[in-house]
């Protein structure tokens, strides 16, 4: 079974506010039907723009496979620096998955997958607003 | 009151204003008192340790022993199934204010809002899979209304311990975090690691901290298990965080008059 971290926020998710418990909800299930091992989930800090949290388990990816989020929209929205992001984790050779959109990304390819998908999903909600 | 009051005394220099709790955390930030009750806190103990045997059968009763009978694989399911049955228990709660109720009186008031659920930690020496990294409970849903009550179970010293940051060096902690914005928390933590105050306590102690501070552990590099509780008292009627009313917290006692105010509707014609 591979390991994995989890990684939730304590901000709004794209506008939305989903309670941990939730978030934990939706990675747990996510986890179970992948088979992943899950290891309990760290929380970023609620301060605008904070990615401290990500960064530490940046640092201590070695210890798992990977690391499983709640959704993709947790990271910021700028192309260039959630790729600088997830660029890390590729390098590491581990990946990162999104439970709420059930995306993976192991490759350079699926970066740029998840950007089309960012990219469009953040222009609807403009044309909402 | 002040009577019980034990502050470490290199910590604590007030001069000029009376030593009442208030002051005391206004200043240091936590406070460290004896418990109200002791007996309270012998049952708290107790329950604790025959909920451990019912799941670890060769489990000898001493708590500093307890990474002697647990494997760190097994300690998670270990310490949700003791934190699901002792939250079953309707004493606990009582039991839990009463080591406290005078200071939580005059640190927070008589109309309360309690956790729902009691945490208990475990940390077992070595173990790195229950770490809780530099934080501030309010950068994680919890509101700045609210104030931890932290009981150790064992004596609990340096890294068997918890750290926070006094008061005096918060500015300090802002400027270090503007700078390092872009790095990690453990990098944080390292920039500040001098600033951090070990708490040292004796079982039969209490911590009681403000969480806008931060805070956190690190591995128990001691040779002994730490058990220890903590759980948040708000203010009833004090604004909220992401973790509300219904879903962590509940009313733990409310007044009369607050009771009737809070049924009262306006006749309709
Ligand atoms: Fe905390």
């Amino acid at each position: 079974m591979k390991k994995v971290k989890g990684y939730i926020s304590s901000r709004k998710v794209f506008g939305n506010f989903y309670p941990q418990k939730v978030q934990n909800l939706v990675i747990r299930d996510y986890c179970k039907r992948k088979k992943y091992f899950f290891l309990f989930s760290s929380v970023e800090y609620s301060i605008n723009k904070s990615y401290l949290i990500f960064e530490e388990l940046l640092e201590n990816i070695d210890k798992v496979k990977g690391i499983v989020c709640f959704s993709i929209f947790q990271f910021p929205l700028d192309n260039k620096i959630r790729n600088n992001m997830f660029n890390k984790i590729i390098k590491k050779k581990k990946f990162i998955d999104f439970a709420l959109e059930e995306i993976s990304i192991k490759k350079k390819v699926d970066i740029l997958n998840v950007n089309e998908l960012a990219t469009i999903r953040y222009e609807d909600e403009i044309k909402k607003k | 009151m002040i009577f019980q009051i034990q502050i470490l005394k290199d910590h604590f220099n007030m001069k000029k204003l009376p030593k009442t709790y208030s002051n005391i955390l206004l200043k240091n930030g936590y406070l460290i008192i004896n418990s109200e009750n002791y007996g309270s806190i012998e049952w708290i103990k107790n329950l604790i340790i025959k909920t451990i045997k019912k799941n670890v059968k060769k489990f000898d009763g001493e708590l500093n022993n307890l990474h002697k009978f647990v494997s760190i694989k097994k300690l998670n399911k270990i310490r949700m199934s003791v934190y699901n049955t002792i939250n079953k228990n309707t004493e606990l709660k009582k039991k839990y204010f009463s080591v406290c109720n005078n200071v939580i009186d005059e640190l927070v008031g008589n109309e309360l809002a309690i956790q729902k659920k009691i945490n208990i930690s475990f940390q077992l020496p070595k173990d790195n899979s229950s770490l809780l990294s530099l934080h501030s409970d309010v950068w994680s849903g919890d509101s700045p209304y609210e104030i931890v009550v932290w009981i150790p179970m064992v004596d609990v010293y340096r890294t068997k311990s918890m750290y926070i940051l006094p008061q005096n060096k918060y500015s300090k902690f802002l400027n270090t975090l503007k700078k390092l914005k872009n790095k990690s928390s453990n990098q944080l933590y390292k920039k500040l690691k001098n600033d951090f105050i070990w708490l040292n306590l004796k079982f039969g102690q209490i911590l009681i901290f403000n969480q806008t501070l931060p805070h956190g552990n690190v591995i128990n590099e001691e040779k002994t298990s730490r058990i220890s509780l903590n759980c948040r008292f708000k203010g009833l009627f004090t604004p909220y965080g992401t973790k509300t009313l219904g879903d962590f917290f509940e009313p733990f006692s409310m007044k009369v008059i607050s009771k009737i105010g809070t049924n009262y509707k306006l006749p309709k014609l």
